[in-house]
């Protein structure tokens, strides 16, 4: 944070002592350095009040216009475009810089366009540039990729950007690079690969002077992601506390939303209420005032999974804003409405939805490769299914959605609710399903309130069922020493001396179903 | 034991065996211009072999005429390589046809019940049966009759013949898999990485 420090003050020393033309040169011989930390408010906020707009030179304002972008203020931004002359732009760097930033501000709804200025900011610099500019017009060609949901096209523009950012040692660059190709390449499902190429960054970075390795918290964002996505919410909270704190702490808000979402949705599948609650109260503090539909969307979503159905009238106006957005919009609305109004449905608390859209919204999934969104989704569709008597139709589902775990590795999708189809998912893959059927056992055991271990309610189950110790023993694979171990522990915790009176009282606590 | 005169002018075997090999191509869907130029390869690959086998050796009195003296059975018309390996050959073709029916039969009835199905609407990416293993079972089951000819009975066109055919059924099946991606998206991709393009594991 040093050099950040030095750099900031020598930026403020100039802009109060010197002439115009110098404080021009300085931005032009320094670009790098405006860009190469989280510090890009606050340099703004130096720059805010010089008047720009006179000056003949274009990089300045180029400058000027991106800081504005990044630190989020968009009115400075189209204040400044504005005095930026097209024609007058010298040199493929300064075209491209410019070419970039036109593809985030211009203002139309043609998402084509905004494409074509990011790839035209590539195309127009030499195929071997390696430079600052080329790095970030890959940086913007990815993130409007990504937007447009061509994942593995913008996940290799970013991995360009990052072998660039990373040459130059410009560490807060490249790492943004890194997350954004790693966080493109896990919803192609390519979860292994985006586990190993964070905890190669994270070994690297641990060699670095502690004022960077701060940066590379960050790649513990895709790296908890991917963990979520196994159903390893423990290890994945760890991680994603990490990024978390890191995120927070350079004001990346940019970042916000996603690594919130997970996070929560990592409580949720522990049922850490605590855990939840904060991250509820957390994304109403940083969100509520912004007035974005997505982040507001992405805070109603997350009241919704945290409340219990008995109160179901505080969260009426969530359900309903779910609701107006997908009558508004019907089969183009976002990812996020269509699997909020399903869940609702499962859960009965909005009926609005039908299996029609989600057959819809599962085909272009497939075709853009979101594999995890695809896997929840298959399972949504499974259980409408199967609640409506067709089993059929619900095995298939099931059958796609386990074949994606096969592939991929993931599910965490088929624990978010207490499926009624799961009994199917016995016969299209018995492992994902004993896992399934052990895991969601295991994740409540987390649960601060409950009894029994997660052993414990495996054999409470099963002596439920009438097994005697033997036939216990052989289902779970342990001595008939340790079962037995296991029942006195049982029966202590609760309270009990014989079996028939440990099953009603586990029945009644609700430690089994 | 057939005499090699007789062969030569059995016309109803240069039908037959025309007419079998052929029927393959009906197992494979015409749905564009372009399958049409490998196919008509293919066909003129079985027309060379059934006449030459069972017509008129007209290559071997080609060669002869040029070169001034016949060639050794085996050598360019007859069962292939017949005083070094017997009739292996003929055995193999049985094999490389029999295996290729299969292929085909297999690919075919995926196809048509899952991407041509009419009543679902639209078609989706066929993975299942030989499709679990390689992406162009009919292109594969084409290049085993053909080699599978060459083994009984390999004359002068047919090995000329087969790098082009086999080239032209190459960039058909890279063409299809640009035309798959444009309609699949990122699901044909990731099969792609899944699959291997003729042979299950090789290539």
């Amino acid at each position: 944070m040093e050099n950040e420090q030095k750099f900031h003050e020598a930026l403020q020393k100039l802009i109060h002592t010197a002439p115009e033309e110098s404080i021009y040169d300085f931005m032009e011989k320094n670009t790098a350095a405006f860009f190469s930390t989280p510090g890009i408010a606050a340099y703004y906020q130096v720059l805010k009040h010089v008047d720009i707009s006179a000056s003949k030179r274009s990089m300045p304002k180029l400058i000027k216009a991106w800081l504005a972008f990044l630190s989020g203020d968009n009115a400075g931004l189209y204040s400044i475009m504005k005095y930026i002359d097209e024609a007058a732009l010298s040199g493929v760097h300064e075209s491209a810089f410019f070419y970039s930033l036109k593809a985030f501000a211009v203002i139309s709804d043609d998402y084509a366009e905004r494409l074509k200025y990011a790839k035209l900011a590539v195309d127009i610099l030499p195929e071997k540039d390696a430079g600052l500019f080329m790095a970030n017009a890959k940086l913007t060609y990815g993130q409007l990729l990504a937007g447009a949901d061509r994942y593995r096209q913008a996940a290799e523009q970013f991995s360009a950007a990052h072998r660039i950012f990373y040459d130059m040692d410009l560490h807060f660059l490249a790492m943004i690079a890194l997350v954004n190709e790693l966080l493109n390449r896990y919803r192609l499902g390519e979860i292994p690969a985006v586990i190993d190429a964070c905890s190669r960054a994270l070994t690297m970075a641990s060699s670095y002077k502690e004022e960077t390795q701060d940066y590379w918290n960050i790649v513990h964002l895709p790296l908890g992601i991917c963990y979520y996505e196994m159903n390893k919410c423990n290890l994945a909270i760890r991680h994603l506390k990490l990024a978390k704190a890191s995120i927070d702490h350079m004001k990346l808000f940019h970042m916000h939303g996603l690594v919130e979402l997970y996070l929560f949705k990592a409580y949720y599948l522990v049922k850490d209420a605590v855990g939840m609650e904060e991250i509820v109260k957390d994304t109403e503090a940083k969100f509520g005032h912004m007035n974005y539909i997505m982040t507001d969307l992405i805070v109603s979503m997350l009241r919704l999974m945290s409340a219990e159905p008995e109160g179901s009238q505080l969260i009426q106006s969530d359900i309903e804003l779910f609701e107006v957005e997908y009558m508004k919009n019907r089969e183009n609305t976002q990812d996020i409405v269509v699997e909020v109004l399903a869940f609702l449905k499962l859960r009965g608390l909005s009926d609005l939805i039908t299996t029609e859209p989600l057959v819809k919204k599962l085909e272009k999934l497939r075709f853009t490769g979101m594999v995890p969104t695809q896997q929840q989704f298959l399972i949504y569709l499974a259980e409408l299914h199967y609640r409506e008597n067709r089993q059929k139709e619900a095995l298939e589902c099931l059958k796609e959605a386990a074949q994606l775990f096969r592939d991929y590795g993931i599910c965490a999708a088929f624990c978010i609710l207490p499926l009624r189809s799961l009994n199917l998912l016995e016969k299209v893959d018995r492992q994902l399903y004993r896992m399934l059927a052990g895991d969601i056992v295991g994740n409540a055991a987390a649960q601060p309130g409950a009894l029994l271990s997660a052993r414990e309610k495996e054999i409470m189950q099963l002596i439920a069922k009438g097994k005697n110790n033997e036939e216990i023993s052989k289902a779970l694979f342990i001595g008939i020493g340790t079962i037995k171990w296991h029942i006195n522990h049982i029966f202590s915790k609760l309270e009990v001396k014989n079996r028939v009176q440990a099953i009603e009282k586990a029945k009644s606590l609700g430690e089994i179903s | 034991m057939e005499t090699l005169q007789s062969h030569y002018h059995q016309w109803g075997a240069v039908l037959f065996f025309t007419v079998v090999y052929a029927a393959a191509l009906l197992f494979v869907p015409f749905y564009k211009k372009m399958d049409r130029k490998p196919a008509t390869a293919y066909l003129a690959f079985v027309l060379a072999f059934a006449i030459e086998m069972h017509g008129i050796p007209m290559s071997m009195y080609l060669i002869s005429w040029f070169a001034g003296k016949s060639l050794p059975e085996g050598i360019l018309w007859g069962h292939t390589l017949i005083s070094q390996i017997g009739y292996t050959g003929m055995y193999l073709n049985i094999l490389c046809a029999a295996t290729a029916l299969l292929i085909i039969g297999n690919g075919w009835y995926n196809i048509y019940h899952q991407y041509w199905s009419k009543e679902s609407g639209k078609g989706k990416v066929v993975k299942t049966g030989v499709y679990k293993y390689i992406r162009h079972p009919q292109y594969t089951g084409f290049m085993l009759l053909t080699v599978g000819m060459i083994l009984e009975w390999a004359t002068l066109p047919m090995l000329i013949m087969w790098p082009f055919v086999a080239w032209m059924y190459y960039r058909l099946a890279r063409k299809e898999e640009r035309d798959m991606v444009r309609e699949f998206g990122e699901e044909y991709i990731m099969y792609m990485k899944k699959t291997k393009r003729f042979i299950p594991f090789v290539v």
